[in-house]
């Protein structure tokens, strides 16, 4: 077994696709560290004082002009006004001390505490609101308590990585690994390469499970492995942010019964679901979900691959099947149908955080919900494969 | 000893029944010829034998191994060339025999000797891609050879080889049938191939065996052989040999006597042809049994 699941890698290692996928997803991590690295520096120029004070002069003459306007009412005056002085107010502190903002977090964290910790008394918000106040002070107590700068949008290996999740979560993986495998089997048909193969004393069986294993094994390492170069690389241009950095995630939700929106009852967060991990937590259940996902879309690919004969055709069902599922995943009225679709169980981010609750109307989709519905997803494909290619008269 | 027993099998594809209950045995040592034309079913009988399709009834047994229930030690005694020899064409011919070699637990070492047999050792690095098909029923040959095989199947083995290839082809199957006494499965439509290197002989048509005959040093043993003459006067020359006693009949043909008579007589008629001043301008025996035999069984007669 061993033995075979090593050829079948050094078969997948000669072939000219693996060479081509890689690429294609070195370009695509490249693309996602230039995004990144661009809307980075963006943000660096907007947090430039001079750069705010620019901004803001610019904005209080528009004001002014607009309020020497005759059809605007008195109360939209006041208004104007108001926010002018409170411009000209700020503009006089970032000109006496410019750098006060960054060298006092944590006075200014503090006072973002006070803010949540009002407006989470103040009356007639729901519970999910209550859920994210009490998470954000509990945050910002956290990064307190331990020292650590708030990062909020800072660009880091971490904030990379979730953002080429984010990005990948469907398109690469869907795709990308479904066209890695869709040819798995279908590929030794044209040309018939199969029959040397299943002409050598070794069982059907084990002939496609080695097949699905090194497939497996080869697309899980390309990715991991590149994902974390790029990490490190990443890390070491912009650093690495604080690995006890706090993530919130697990939140459950469900209908509020007390209310009707458009009919129905709204979805909300149950309170004190959410729970707090580190990073270096996080990180790690991203990885392993991620690894679930590549698991699942081979065995969908994989199942293709064996039902037909052409690798055309194979190919082409691997990715025109998860895009066909990610359009209709957007049909409100599917919703029931498509949230059992493994394309929408992809995302590793999507679902620690819950944000399928949300897409398909079903405080139902809790983390366990799509963890069981990827391995079912990838033990049926894996049978189907197994039923047709072990009873099959090869007859290429 | 067989080494290969296939009993009463039946093989039906869609609603078109291919393989209509065919037997036969191969022992060690013996070159079986399997002779039949385009679509006759030799290549589904082959794919059954390797395991590739399995058959809707009866017993096909390797070394007393039934290929359905114990298809890999059945399949451990057997090496294989199904219709063309596909291998991975990205990969060279040496990773394609290592592979092999690797699967069936054969020393890495027996690779270059059976690269030497086949005279393929200059371009055994090369890709396969870029080898000829001639090359490629070489690769093919190896491979299924690797393992020193007590089964050797080969499908129209000689398609792509040029002369000298196909000699050296006969060359390396009878050496194996005789040093290392494996039984050899060869299917062909050519029937000068099967002649030539055939100890046994099935026809077959429309998924039946019409016969099995054994084949002895070029030709298939019987009592009679044809012999054309071609004379002068054909009327004075068949008068005469049709009362010759081991002249069992003649026909006319294009100006030839096609005479079928008694083995190693042909002496005798020359002897008397002139005895009888009948001039001859040609006589010679007709070397072309096997046609005669595969046209009668599979054509319905001498044409």
């Amino acid at each position: 077994m061993g033995t075979l699941i090593g050829l079948e890698i050094k078969k997948l290692l000669h072939r000219k696709k693996t060479l081509i996928t890689t690429i294609a997803f070195l370009l695509l991590i490249g693309l996602v560290a230039f995004g990144s690295y661009k809307e980075d520096e963006n943000r660096r120029k907007w947090e430039n004082p001079e750069f705010q004070i620019k901004n803001m002069e610019e904005s209080i003459q528009n004001l002014k002009a607009r309020q020497n306007e005759l059809n605007i009412s008195e109360e939209e005056k006041k208004g104007i006004s108001s926010d002018i002085a409170r411009m000209e107010e700020e503009i006089k502190r970032l000109k006496i001390n410019p750098k006060s903002d960054a060298a006092d977090w944590k006075k200014q964290t503090q006072i973002e505490i006070d803010n949540l910790k009002k407006q989470l008394e103040s009356p007639g918000i729901d519970s999910t609101q209550k859920e994210y106040y009490k998470n954000q002070i509990q945050e910002y107590e956290y990064l307190l308590k331990h020292d650590i700068k708030p990062e909020r949008n800072k660009l880091t290996a971490f904030s990379f990585l979730s953002v080429l999740y984010e990005g990948m979560g469907f398109i690469f993986l869907a795709v990308g690994v479904g066209l890695f495998t869709a040819d798995m089997v279908s590929g030794e048909c044209t040309p018939p390469t199969l029959k040397l193969l299943l002409t050598q004393p070794i069982s059907r069986r084990k002939a496609l499970f080695s097949k699905f294993i090194a497939v497996v094994s080869a697309a899980t390492i390309m990715i991991v492995a590149i994902e974390l170069i790029s990490f490190v690389i990443m890390g070491l241009i912009f650093g690495f942010g604080d690995f006890n950095y706090p993530m919130f995630v697990g939140t459950r939700f469900k209908y509020d019964m007390n209310q009707v929106v458009n009919g129905t009852h709204p979805i909300v967060s149950i309170a004190g679901s959410t729970y707090m991990i580190t990073r270096a937590v996080y990180l790690v259940r991203m990885f392993l979900l991620q690894i679930l996902a590549i698991v699942t879309v081979a065995s969908f690919a994989f199942m293709l691959s064996s039902i037909f004969k052409s690798s055309m055709v194979s190919v082409s069902l691997s990715i025109v099947t998860p895009v066909v599922l990610f359009i209709i995943s957007n049909i409100q009225s599917l919703s029931k149908f498509t949230m059992l679709m493994f394309t929408n169980h992809l995302n590793p981010e999507y679902i620690m955080k819950g944000q399928n609750v949300m897409r398909f109307s079903n405080p139902n989709i809790t983390p366990t919900f799509s963890i069981v519905l990827l391995v079912v997803w990838a033990v049926v494909c894996y049978g189907i494969s197994h039923l047709v290619f072990t009873k099959k008269d090869i007859l290429i | 000893m067989n080494v290969l027993e296939v009993k009463d099998v039946y093989k039906r594809l869609g609603k078109r029944e291919i393989i209509k209950g065919i037997s036969f045995n191969v022992k060690e040592g013996e070159i079986f010829g399997f002779l039949g034309p385009n679509g006759a079913g030799k290549t589904t009988t082959i794919r059954m034998l390797v395991g590739l399709i399995s058959a809707n009834s009866g017993s096909i047994a390797i070394m007393g191994q039934d290929i359905k229930k114990h298809k890999e030690k059945a399949l451990s005694h057997v090496g294989a060339v199904v219709e063309n020899p596909e291998l991975y064409t990205y990969l060279s011919g040496r990773q394609n025999l290592e592979l092999v070699a690797k699967i069936r637990r054969v020393p890495l070492s027996a690779i270059d000797e059976v690269v030497e047999l086949v005279q393929l050792t200059d371009r055994i690095n090369d890709k396969v891609k870029k080898y000829s098909l001639g090359m490629k029923q070489r690769l093919g040959l190896a491979a299924a050879l690797l393992s020193k095989p007590k089964l050797l199947i080969l499908d129209e083995p000689t398609n792509g080889l040029d002369p000298t290839g196909i000699l050296d082809f006969r060359e390396i199957v009878r050496k194996a049938a005789r040093e290392t006494k494996t039984a050899v499965f060869i299917s062909s439509h050519i029937l000068s191939e099967v002649q030539e290197l055939c100890d046994t002989v099935a026809f077959i048509n429309e998924g039946v065996i019409k016969a099995v005959e054994s084949v002895e040093g070029g030709t298939i043993s019987k009592d009679s052989e044809t012999v054309v003459v071609v004379p002068r006067d054909l009327k004075a020359c068949s008068e005469v040999l049709n009362k010759l006693s081991y002249v069992k009949d003649l026909i006319e043909k294009d100006g030839e006597l096609l005479v079928r008579a008694q083995i190693d007589k042909t002496s005798d008629m020359i002897f008397d042809l002139t005895e009888k001043k009948i001039a001859v301008k040609e006589l010679y025996i007709r070397h072309k049994e096997l046609e005669e035999r595969y046209m009668e069984l599979v054509e319905g007669g001498v044409r």
